[in-house]
C-alpha cells in the first residue's frame, strides 16, 4: 500500500478498499454473482415443466382381452403416465423396475373381463417404486384414479341396464364428491413449491460463506489491522464499509430472483411485492449479521467457514422446505427458528403464496431484524480478534 | 531386467508419495475434519432430521354448516385418519381462515348446509377442502385422507340404499373392480428412506472434493508443489506416480468411511437395505475412484485452502438435484442430463439406491457401473493433465528448490 493512501480513512475509504478487494479476486465474483445465477437458471430450467410428465410404467396384462387393452390405453392417455413396456410376468416387471427403466407397474389379472362382467370382483394390483418419491406419488395417484374409474364404468353399466337415469348414476357411483382446493398452487407445481424456498436458501448459503470468507481473509492475510486503520479504528465503520458493497450485490441478486420468479415466470404472488422485497433485503442483512456472529465467536477462517457451510447446507433441510418443521424432533424445531431463511420462508408463504394480511407475518419480520442487529454487541469481540490478527490454518 | 528395475523404482516412488500424502492429510486439521468428522457426523444429523419419515396428524379445522349426524361422522372419520387431526370446529369460513392465518391449522374442510339433504335425495353431495400449499406433504396427506374417507362413507351410503342385499352383492355394487396398491422398496413411503441413500453418496463425494481441494489449496498458497517434483527428476513419468500415489492414499482412507456410510448407517437407522453388501462394495470401488480423480481434477481451481468451501459447498445441492433422485432424469432437459452424466454422484446415487434400497444386483446397474469406470478413466487422464500443467507452470515460475513457505503477495 502506498503512503498516500494510508491517509485516506473513513467509511468511504473502507468501501473503496473493499470494492478493490472484491474485483481483485475472481472467487468473489464467482460466488456472489456466478453461483447464485447458475443455481437459479439450473433449478428453474430443470423443473420448468412443473411436474414430471409421462412417467414410464409397465402394464402386465394377463387377460389379453378388449377390456384389458382398453384399460391399458386409457391408463396411457393420462398425462402423468407413459406405458412403455408390456412384460409377460411380475418378475419381468420387477426386474425392469430394479433396472430403473420404469417407476411403477400395474397388473391386470387373468379373466379380468369375464370376472368384471360376471360381478366376481377381479383385483387390479399396482406397484410403485417409492425409492423415487415424486414419480411414485404421482403414479400412485394415476393408478388409483384409473382403478376407481374402471369400477365406476362397471357400476354405471349395471345401473343403466337396471333402468337408472343418467343423472342418478353419478350420485350412485359417488354419493359424496370432493372439491379439493390447493390454495395458491392449484397446478401442484413442484417448480413453484421448491424454487421459492431453495433459491433463497442457496442465497443464504452463499452470503454466509462469502461474508465469513471476506472477514477471515483479512486475518489470514494479516491485513485486518490495516483494515481497521482505514476505518479510523472503528469496528462499526470497518464492518459497514466491508459489508455494504456485498449487501448491495447480494440484494441485487435477490431482486433478480424475485423478478424472475414473480415477474418473468408469474409464480403465485397474491400479496404486495414490496413485502417480499423488504423480506429479501432483511434476509440478506440477517444472513450477513449471522456470519459476523459466527466470526465473532470463532475468529478463524476455517472454523468460520465450516460453521457457515454447516448452517447454510443444513438450513435447506431444517428450515422445513420439504419436511415440515412441526413433524421434526423438538430440538430441530427449535434450531429452525434461529435460521434466517426459515423466517423468510414463512414470510413467503404468508405474503406471496397465500397473500394474507401483513399482520400475521410480523413476528418473522421482527425475527429477521433481530438477526440483523444481533451481531452489534459482539463487534468488540471481533475487533479484538482483528487486532490479534492470528491465522489458524 | 531393465523393465523390472524401472517397475520396481516406479512402485517405490508411488509408495513414497502415498506415505507422504498420509502425512500431509494427518498434519492438516482441516483435511482430517473433511475426511473423517464430516462423513461421520453429517449422516447422523441428516438421519435425525428426517427420522420421523412421515407426516402424521396435520392439524385441520371443520366448518360444518350441515350439522347433521352424517356431516359429523365425516368430520370424525377425517380426524380418525393418520394424516389429519381436527383441532377445532369453526362457526364460519372467516373463523377458519383466521385459524389458518395463525398457523393453527393447514387445512379447512367445508361441509355445505345441504350436504345431508342432497345425500338423502339421492343427489351427489359435494364437500370442499382448502389446503395450505406451503408444504406438499401436508397436502398429499389431506388428499389421501379425504379421498379415502369420502369413498368409504359413500360406499356405506350405497350399501344402505341397497337394503336387503347380501354382502357379496354390496361388494359388487360398490367396488366391482377392487385394487391393491403396493409401495415397493419404501413401504411407508418415508422421506428419509428415499432421501438419505442419495445424501449418503453425496457426502462421500463432497467430503472427498472438499478435502482434496483444501490440500491442493494449501500446496498452492504455500508454493510447496516443487517438493513433489524436485529431486525426483530421474522419474520420467512422475506425474503418473504422483496421481496414483495420492489416490491410493485417499482411497485407503475412505474404505472405512465407505463401510460406515453405505453399510452401517442404513443398518443403524433401519433404512431399506436389501441389496447384497458385497456387490455394493464392489460398486463403491469405481465410485470412490472416480470421485477421487474428479476431486483431484477440480482441485486445480483452488488457489487457497479455504476457497474449497466457497467453490464446492453449494454444488452439493446442484449435484443432488441433477442426480435425478427428486426430479427423475428422464424428465430433465437434455443439457442437464449431459452435465449430470459427468458427475460421479449421479451414477453413484442411481446405483446405490437401486442396489441398497431396491435390491438390484450389480448386473442390473451395469449401466451406472460402466459409467463410473469410464468416469474414473476420464478423470484419471484429466488429473494427470492438470498436474502436468501445474508442475510445468510452477517450474516456469521458478519455485523449484526454494522453500518459501510464507506466501508473499
Amino acid at each position: 500500500m502506498s503512503e498516500q493512501k494510508e491517509y485516506k480513512t473513513g467509511l468511504w475509504a473502507t468501501i473503496v478498499r473493499e470494492l478493490r478487494l472484491l474485483v481483485s479476486r475472481p472467487i468473489y465474483v464467482l460466488c456472489m454473482v456466478g453461483a447464485p445465477l447458475f443455481c437459479c437458471l439450473f433449478l428453474l430450467s430443470l423443473m420448468h415443466e412443473g411436474l414430471p410428465h409421462k412417467i414410464p410404467v409397465a402394464v402386465v396384462d394377463h387377460d389379453h382381452t378388449a377390456t384389458s387393452r382398453t384399460f391399458t390405453q386409457q391408463l396411457g392417455s393420462l398425462e402423468s403416465v407413459d406405458v412403455v413396456y408390456k412384460p409377460n410376468s411380475f418378475t419381468d416387471a420387477r426386474e425392469m423396475m430394479q433396472a430403473g427403466e420404469i417407476f411403477g407397474f400395474l397388473i391386470i389379472p387373468e379373466d379380468f373381463e369375464a370376472k368384471a362382467l360376471a360381478g366376481r370382483q377381479p383385483e387390479i394390483s399396482f406397484y410403485t417404486n417409492d425409492a423415487y418419491y415424486i414419480p411414485a406419488s404421482l403414479l400412485y395417484k394415476s393408478f388409483k384414479t384409473m382403478s376407481v374409474l374402471a369400477s365406476g364404468a362397471v357400476v354405471r353399466q349395471v345401473l343403466l341396464s337396471a333402468g337408472a337415469e343418467d343423472s342418478q348414476v353419478m350420485a350412485k357411483l359417488q354419493p359424496i364428491a370432493t372439491d379439493m382446493h390447493a390454495l395458491g398452487n392449484p397446478w401442484i407445481s413442484y417448480s413453484i413449491y421448491l424454487n421459492n424456498s431453495f433459491l433463497p436458501g442457496l442465497l443464504q448459503l452463499m452470503i454466509l460463506l462469502v461474508t465469513v470468507f471476506s472477514i477471515g481473509s483479512e486475518m489470514k492475510r494479516a491485513t485486518s489491522r490495516e483494515w481497521l486503520r482505514r476505518a479510523d479504528n472503528s469496528i462499526i465503520i470497518a464492518i459497514t464499509g466491508k459489508l455494504l458493497p456485498q449487501t448491495i450485490i447480494f440484494f441485487s441478486m435477490g431482486l433478480l430472483y424475485l423478478s424472475i420468479l414473480y415477474g418473468y415466470l408469474h409464480f403465485p404472488m397474491h400479496g404486495n411485492i414490496w413485502h417480499m422485497i423488504f423480506a429479501m433485503f432483511l434476509l440478506v442483512i440477517a444472513s450477513q449479521s449471522f456470519a459476523v456472529i459466527i466470526m465473532s465467536f470463532a475468529p478463524s477462517l476455517r472454523i468460520g467457514l465450516s460453521a457457515a457451510g454447516l448452517v447454510g447446507v443444513l438450513s435447506l433441510s431444517i428450515a422445513g422446505f420439504s419436511f415440515p418443521v412441526p413433524a421434526m424432533y423438538l430440538p430441530f424445531q427449535a434450531v429452525s427458528y434461529v435460521l434466517p431463511v426459515r423466517h423468510y420462508f414463512l414470510i413467503y408463504v404468508d405474503q406471496a403464496l397465500n397473500g394474507i394480511p401483513l399482520y400475521y407475518s410480523r413476528m418473522n419480520y421482527v425475527a429477521l431484524i433481530l438477526f440483523a442487529v444481533a451481531s452489534t454487541p459482539l463487534l468488540p469481540r471481533l475487533k479484538k480478534a482483528l487486532i490479534r490478527q492470528i491465522y489458524v490454518p | 531386467m531393465k523393465l523390472l528395475r524401472s517397475i520396481k523404482i516406479g512402485l517405490a516412488d508411488i509408495y513414497y508419495i502415498w506415505r507422504r500424502e498420509y502425512r500431509a492429510v494427518f498434519q492438516d486439521w482441516g483435511v482430517v475434519i473433511f475426511f473423517f468428522a464430516l462423513p461421520f457426523v453429517y449422516p447422523i444429523v441428516y438421519a435425525a432430521i428426517y427420522n420421523p419419515e412421515v407426516v402424521r396428524e396435520v392439524p385441520m379445522v371443520v366448518v360444518d354448516n350441515a350439522r347433521t349426524p352424517l356431516s359429523r361422522e365425516l368430520a370424525r372419520e377425517m380426524d380418525a385418519t393418520p394424516h389429519a387431526r381436527v383441532v377445532s370446529y369453526c362457526a364460519n369460513m372467516e373463523e377458519a381462515k383466521r385459524m389458518m392465518y395463525e398457523k393453527h391449522c393447514y387445512g379447512i374442510l367445508f361441509i355445505p348446509s345441504d350436504f345431508s339433504r342432497k345425500v338423502e335425495r339421492g343427489e351427489q353431495s359435494v364437500v370442499s377442502f382448502y389446503s395450505d400449499m406451503s408444504i406438499l406433504l401436508n397436502y398429499k396427506g389431506f388428499l389421501i385422507a379425504l379421498t379415502d374417507v369420502t369413498m368409504n362413507l359413500g360406499g356405506r351410503l350405497q350399501t344402505q340404499s341397497l337394503g336387503g342385499a347380501s354382502q357379496e352383492q354390496i361388494n359388487v355394487a360398490t367396488q366391482p373392480i377392487p385394487y391393491v396398491s403396493v409401495n415397493l422398496y419404501n413401504p411407508e413411503a418415508g422421506l428419509a428412506s428415499f432421501l438419505l441413500p442419495a445424501i449418503l453418496i453425496l457426502i462421500l463425494q463432497q467430503s472427498l472434493i472438499l478435502g482434496i481441494g483444501m490440500l491442493a489449496g494449501g500446496i498452492y498458497e504455500h508454493r510447496r508443489l516443487h517438493l513433489f517434483y524436485s529431486g525426483r527428476e530421474h522419474m520420467h513419468n512422475n506425474v503418473l506416480h504422483l496421481v496414483v500415489g495420492k489416490s491410493l492414499c485417499y482411497f485407503s482412507l475412505y474404505i472405512l468411511c465407505t463401510a460406515y456410510i453405505l453399510h452401517f448407517i442404513p443398518w443403524l437407522f433401519r433404512y431399506p437395505q436389501i441389496g447384497s453388501q458385497v456387490e455394493i462394495y464392489s460398486f463403491a470401488v469405481p465410485f470412490l475412484l472416480s470421485s477421487i480423480f474428479f476431486g483431484m481434477t477440480l482441485s486445480v481451481f483452488v488457489r487457497d485452502r479455504e476457497s474449497s468451501f466457497l467453490l464446492f459447498v453449494f454444488t452439493s445441492v446442484v449435484f443432488l438435484f441433477i442426480s435425478g433422485i427428486t426430479w427423475p432424469r428422464y424428465a430433465m432437459p437434455e443439457y442437464w442430463k449431459w452435465l449430470g452424466a459427468i458427475i460421479p454422484s449421479t451414477w453413484g446415487i442411481e446405483g446405490f439406491v437401486r442396489m441398497n434400497t431396491a435390491g438390484a444386483g450389480i448386473y442390473d446397474v451395469r449401466h451406472a457401473y460402466t459409467m463410473l469406470w469410464i468416469l474414473t478413466g476420464v478423470y484419471f487422464l484429466t488429473t494427470c493433465l492438470v498436474y502436468r500443467y501445474q508442475i510445468w507452470k510452477d517450474k516456469k515460475r521458478g519455485f523449484s528448490g526454494v522453500l518459501d513457505s510464507e506466501s508473499n503477495e
